[in-house]
């Protein structure tokens, strides 16, 4: 409120005052006026204008005295005798006549009060003002409680200290408001600008793109068909880089577009051409733009950097790329892992054994694809490595290549392993035992029957079904009759079907629960025991 | 000089397989998408089509079907990635393709192929 002056301060005072206690200050006075002529007249004598409120002195005399203040007198035609003065509109002048008239007349001199040019009692006069009162057409001035105060600051216009030219601007929350949507129209605009100069940009990626990759087709071509390899080992980078248009030479983009056209050409082509567009793309020193990718700060150009070297057998980079396969970024500590494992030349597996986070299913399908060809390549992959890693997913993902990869020379490590391995680990075991029919490992598959856990125990009678003899049929129908679950009652019974199927009639058939008794009728019946 | 349609959608493979043909003395017409190499099939009259299986708008048996409609005895060769789509390969063989040549391939070894159809 600094900058107000005194009478602003007042005015505003005096607003709310208003605001706050007219409508029950208008009801009192209307109260006090029903209960009080005397008041009323008090109130008539303050001079306040009210609308539509005047008044005439009326004299009955049959003389006019010659006094200057009865000039405004005059006789009323209908009824001698009667004088009757000029309307007057403020009871105090009315008031001040009255005083002139003298003596004698005064006695029988009235004031008449005129309500729109029509005379009226003093009753009416007093529900005149109450309605006034009350419907705050007219506030009346009593001394000493402010009314006249509020007067005042009702009468006079509001006018601020500081003129500020836009009116708009003079209240705090329209500017907030203006602001927030200038604001609000600003960002939009920077926005959709963004968009634009984004989506133009990639437009005009994607257009030099395909220039690029049109530009590269007969230059390739004719690399690849028209030289042999040997002839383009002697070929200097410039003498290759002349097939291609000069102007490109230096650009980032250009040299995108070859290596991946390369890397497509690599996979889709077999022979010597693959040596041809490996020997291309070192001459073109377009590793060194692969190993620039590697410092980037974007994980996808880094996995991309990867691919490359991954795909051109960059050999000498696996020192780089080993720091990445521990990297927090799935993508990149993938794609790390499978090149290192691809280029590191490593059998031990050592990158993999080292894995802090899990394997997902996807990452073991990559690394396996890789260690298969690994294989096929004649070289002796050390899986075993992987039984002994911390990481319960490389363990298990160990025995899974195993399985698929048929290794069974390694099925004597996974009987020494079972005993101490988790629940997940045993169920994966289980299932290269079942694969193999390594009948070995029955005495710990025996024990794994009496187990509370489902899933093992369904796995455990899954291999029974393979590599069971009569001691497991024996554990079975002993087992069978504290079985509850669904599923391990439908393996057991499937499994000992397999085993002897003599048997399961000759112990089953009269069992005393119906359960059992309706899946073995089900599993025995030709037409439903496959459904 | 003996037409070649060539029907890939790869165009570093189809320009590879153009130029490596055009050695070989073949004039050569390339198209991406299966309703191009219909519209090929039924405009030009080639000696042998190199047809992908996996390509945009028809399936490579639509495009064999199509093309023995017009021709019983065009030579039609098969350039596809048998990993990718095994059952629709083995449905080409059925519908009486003259050979197959699986991604990754040689282009020489193409070439040769081709030759021996041709001559054939």
């Amino acid at each position: 409120m600094t900058g107000f002056t005194k009478r602003q301060k007042l005015f505003a005072f005096l607003f709310l005052h208003q605001l706050l206690f007219s409508l029950p200050f208008g009801i009192s006075q209307a109260q006090v006026l029903h209960q009080d002529w005397v008041q009323v007249d008090s109130l008539l004598l303050t001079g306040q204008d009210i609308p539509g409120l005047e008044f005439v002195i009326v004299a009955d005399s049959l003389f006019l005295p010659a006094d200057s203040t009865i000039v405004r007198f005059h006789k009323d035609i209908a009824q001698p005798g009667r004088w009757y003065s000029d309307t007057l509109g403020s009871y105090v002048e009315a008031k001040a006549l009255e005083q002139h008239i003298p003596n004698e007349m005064r006695d029988r001199a009235s004031i008449v009060y005129i309500l729109f040019k029509k005379e009226s009692n003093p009753e009416a006069l007093l529900e005149y003002l109450d309605n006034l009162i009350r419907n705050e057409l007219f506030a009346p001035s009593v001394a000493g409680d402010g009314g006249e105060l509020m007067l005042l600051a009702n009468r006079t216009a509001f006018k601020p200290f500081y003129q500020i030219r836009l009116r708009i601007l003079s209240d705090l929350k329209m500017i907030v408001l203006l602001f927030s949507l200038i604001l609000f129209f600003l960002a939009s605009v920077f926005l959709v600008g963004f968009m634009f100069f984004v989506r133009s940009k990639k437009r005009r990626t994607e257009v030099m793109t395909q220039r690029f990759k049109s530009l590269c087709y007969e230059p390739l071509s004719n690399l690849l068909f028209e030289y042999e390899l040997d002839e383009l080992k002697d070929f200097s980078a410039q003498k290759i880089w002349e097939f291609f248009p000069n102007a490109q030479a230096d650009n980032h983009l250009f040299k995108d577009v070859m290596i991946q056209e390369i890397i497509s050409l690599n996979k889709n082509m077999k022979g010597d051409f693959k040596s041809k567009l490996k020997l291309i793309y070192r001459k073109l020193n377009l590793v060194a733009h692969s190993f620039k990718k590697l410092e980037s700060s974007q994980w996808d150009i880094v996995t991309t950097g990867l691919v490359e070297i991954n795909e051109m057998d960059v050999l000498e980079a696996a020192p780089i790329v080993q720091k990445f396969t521990h990297h927090e970024n799935f993508h990149i500590r993938s794609q790390a892992v499978a090149t290192y494992l691809n280029i590191s030349n490593d059998m031990t597996l050592q990158v993999l054994v080292h894995q802090t986070f899990p394997l997902s299913r996807w990452q073991q399908m990559t690394y396996f694809r890789i260690i298969r060809f690994l294989t096929n390549q004649g070289t002796k992959v050390q899986v075993e490595r992987l039984f002994d890693s911390y990481n319960e997913s490389v363990r298990i993902f160990g025995y899974r290549i195993v399985r698929y990869l048929g290794l069974v020379d390694r099925l004597e490590i996974l009987k020494e392993k079972y005993p101490n391995a988790s629940r997940d680990e045993k169920i994966e075991i289980l299932k290269c035992f079942d694969v193999f029919s390594f009948t070995d490992a029955i005495e710990h598959v025996h024990q794994d029957i009496y187990t509370e856990d489902k899933d093992l125990y369904v796995a455990a009678v899954k291999v029974l079904q393979n590599i069971g003899t009569v001691i497991s049929q024996t554990i079975l129908i002993e087992r069978i009759e504290h079985l509850v679950d669904f599923d391990c009652l439908k393996a057991t019974l499937e499994a000992l079907k397999a085993m002897n199927p003599v048997l399961v009639e000759k112990e089953l058939e009269s069992s005393l629960k119906e359960e059992i008794r309706q899946m073995l009728a089900h599993l025995q019946d030709p037409i439903l025991c496959d459904v | 000089m003996k037409n070649i349609l060539v029907i890939e959608d790869d165009k570093l493979i189809s320009s590879l397989v153009q130029f490596r043909l055009k050695k070989e003395g073949y004039s050569v017409t390339m198209v991406e998408d299966g309703i191009s190499g219909m519209d090929a099939i039924d405009t030009q009259e080639a000696d042998l089509i190199i047809t992908d299986v996996m390509i945009p708008y028809k399936n490579g048996i639509e495009i064999i079907n199509h093309a023995r409609k017009v021709n019983p005895k065009i030579p039609i060769i098969v350039l596809s990635s048998l990993g990718e789509e095994e059952s629709t390969v083995m449905e080409a063989f059925n519908l009486g393709v003259s050979d197959f040549v699986p991604k990754p391939f040689n282009p020489n070894e193409l070439a040769v192929r081709v030759r021996r159809l041709i001559n054939n």
